[in-house]
């Protein structure tokens, strides 16, 4: 796969992403292998791949949750040894498939991150809250609503507009929608192409709904990069999947 | 050798009470419950080891050399630490050292100002008071620390997406195991509250009633028991609030990554 051979992009600060030759061993078995790629600025990226794959494993890397056995990460042209953990992460904020919830109401829960030390200076207003979940199909009362009794699929969108409300440099998104039906999951990808002029995002579907938002695609299997197109129809990435291409 | 206020139980005596033991012992296992063993290990244990504790007691009180005490009281915390890790099953690295701090600390701190400050004994290495005092504080902490590790460190085993969700905020450590830490806590410290609020009612504790077979006025008794009941809660508190955060620094590594275990 053709990724911007021949430059040297570890200083570049122009990427927002780049994995140098990154490898990922979990109990003596290989779950990445040398992994080379470039995430550009603002832009969206769609990682895709099957079970398994690594692309969990790709995302909770870039997320700094763990680190790699061997390569490096660059964040901005700085490797990721070089942040503090902290304030790496509360500018890319990763979201898992099924966000985490405190006991209390659905406003305990946008507020959670905004208590943390390194989050705490942040501006936040109910109005952003209100005005992001209008945009995902949820009105004003959910913000009332117990945590107990939320469903998976609003569950994965109070987590995303949290994560939103953070204003965070980079998101990235573990199968967001994976819970939602295909007009929730609409609504969540449209705001996701707004979000999108301002911040990276990288996210981890099977769905080739984000065939559309994303900008292109990266496909894992058995935890090495496939040899697909960057963009693809969603019959393409079916081929690729299959190794057709 | 009898003392003089009590009332002597012969070998034979005590010997009577291992029928006791025979009745608990049929009836597990009469109705099968896979507990003989632990039965009579535990039954082994506690005699063999209650003896060779009063040989050596008895030595000790008799020389009682100031460094000789202070060995028998690490000993007794060390045998603690070990006690707690056998029984929790933990395997993290530097758990032991951390722990056998967190205690020595705990215990140790209270002890001092229990010795200093309210008992005043004379000298103050005083067997005595030393040992069998020292003895409840790690024998409760004991208890509290390893009920805190254990609910600690299986929470955060189970929960790890949560504790990584909250670092994916840009949370700490301390943040992204609150939670946990709080749970851990209360589970420790409970019994210690639930054993001070049915005390004089629903029963009366060990050292009280020891000293009251001894002959000891029960008003001196209950004034040394909440002395001692308010020494064992604060050494709990410490040595749990301790080994708690300690054991925290040793979930995480440097970049703050909730280690695999």
């Amino acid at each position: 796969m053709a990724y911007n051979v021949g430059i040297n992009m570890a200083e570049d600060s122009s990427f927002n992403f780049k994995l140098e030759d990154v490898s990922y061993i979990s109990g003596g078995i290989p779950v990445l292998q040398e992994i080379t790629l470039t995430f550009e600025r603002n832009r969206v990226t769609l990682v895709t791949g099957p079970s398994g794959s690594g692309k969990s494993t790709l995302l909770r890397l870039m997320g700094m949750l763990i680190s790699p056995t061997s390569g490096q990460i660059f964040y901005r042209g700085k490797s990721l040894d070089d942040f503090d953990p902290g304030e790496y992460r509360s500018k890319a904020i990763m979201v898992g498939q099924k966000p985490y919830l405190v006991e209390g109401s659905v406003m305990d829960n946008l507020m959670l991150p905004f208590k943390l030390k390194h989050n705490r200076e942040r501006d936040i207003s109910e109005e952003t809250f209100i005005k992001y979940l209008g945009r995902v199909g949820l009105d004003q009362d959910f913000l009332s609503k117990k945590s107990k009794k939320i469903s998976g699929g609003e569950a994965q969108r109070l987590g995303l507009v949290r994560a939103l409300a953070l204003n965070p440099e980079t998101l990235l998104l573990d199968e967001p929608t994976s819970a939602l039906d295909m007009s929730s999951e609409e609504q969540v990808v449209n705001l996701l192409g707004e979000s999108k002029k301002v911040r990276t995002i990288v996210v981890v579907a099977h769905s080739s709904t984000y065939l559309g938002l994303a900008d292109r695609a990266v496909v894992l299997k058995d935890g090495r990069v496939a040899n697909c197109k960057e963009s693809m129809t969603p019959g393409e990435l079916k081929n690729c999947l299959e190794g057709r291409i | 050798m009898s003392s003089p206020n009590i009332q002597e139980i012969s070998l034979l005596q005590m010997a009577i009470c291992y029928l006791l033991f025979l009745v608990s012992f049929l009836l597990i296992f009469y109705y099968r419950m896979n507990l003989e063993k632990d039965a009579i290990i535990s039954t082994i244990r506690m005699s063999v080891q209650l003896v060779i504790a009063g040989l050596v007691l008895k030595y000790v009180f008799e020389f009682n050399y100031w460094y000789v005490v202070l060995f028998v009281l690490l000993f007794m915390l060390f045998f603690g630490v070990q006690t707690i890790l056998g029984r929790t099953g933990i395997k993290i690295r530097k758990t032991f050292p951390y722990l056998f701090l967190s205690m020595l600390i705990g215990c140790g701190g209270t002890m001092l100002f229990f010795i200093f400050a309210v008992v005043r004994q004379e000298p103050w290495y005083d067997a005595r008071y030393l040992i069998p005092l020292f003895g409840m504080i790690v024998g409760n902490s004991m208890n509290g620390c390893a009920l805190a590790l254990e609910r600690y460190v299986t929470g955060i085993h189970d929960n790890r997406d949560a504790v990584e969700a909250v670092l994916s905020f840009g949370g700490t450590p301390s943040e992204a195991t609150r939670d946990n830490f709080l749970k851990a806590f209360r589970a420790s410290v409970l019994p210690t509250f639930a054993s001070m609020t049915g005390m004089g009612v629903v029963f009366l504790p060990g050292m009280m009633t020891g000293q009251i077979l001894s002959g000891a006025e029960p008003l001196l008794a209950v004034r040394y028991q909440i002395a001692i009941m308010l020494a064992i809660l604060s050494s709990v508190v410490f040595s749990v609030f301790l080994i708690l955060n300690l054991e925290t620094r040793l979930l995480f590594n440097r970049k703050d990554q909730l280690i695999e275990f």
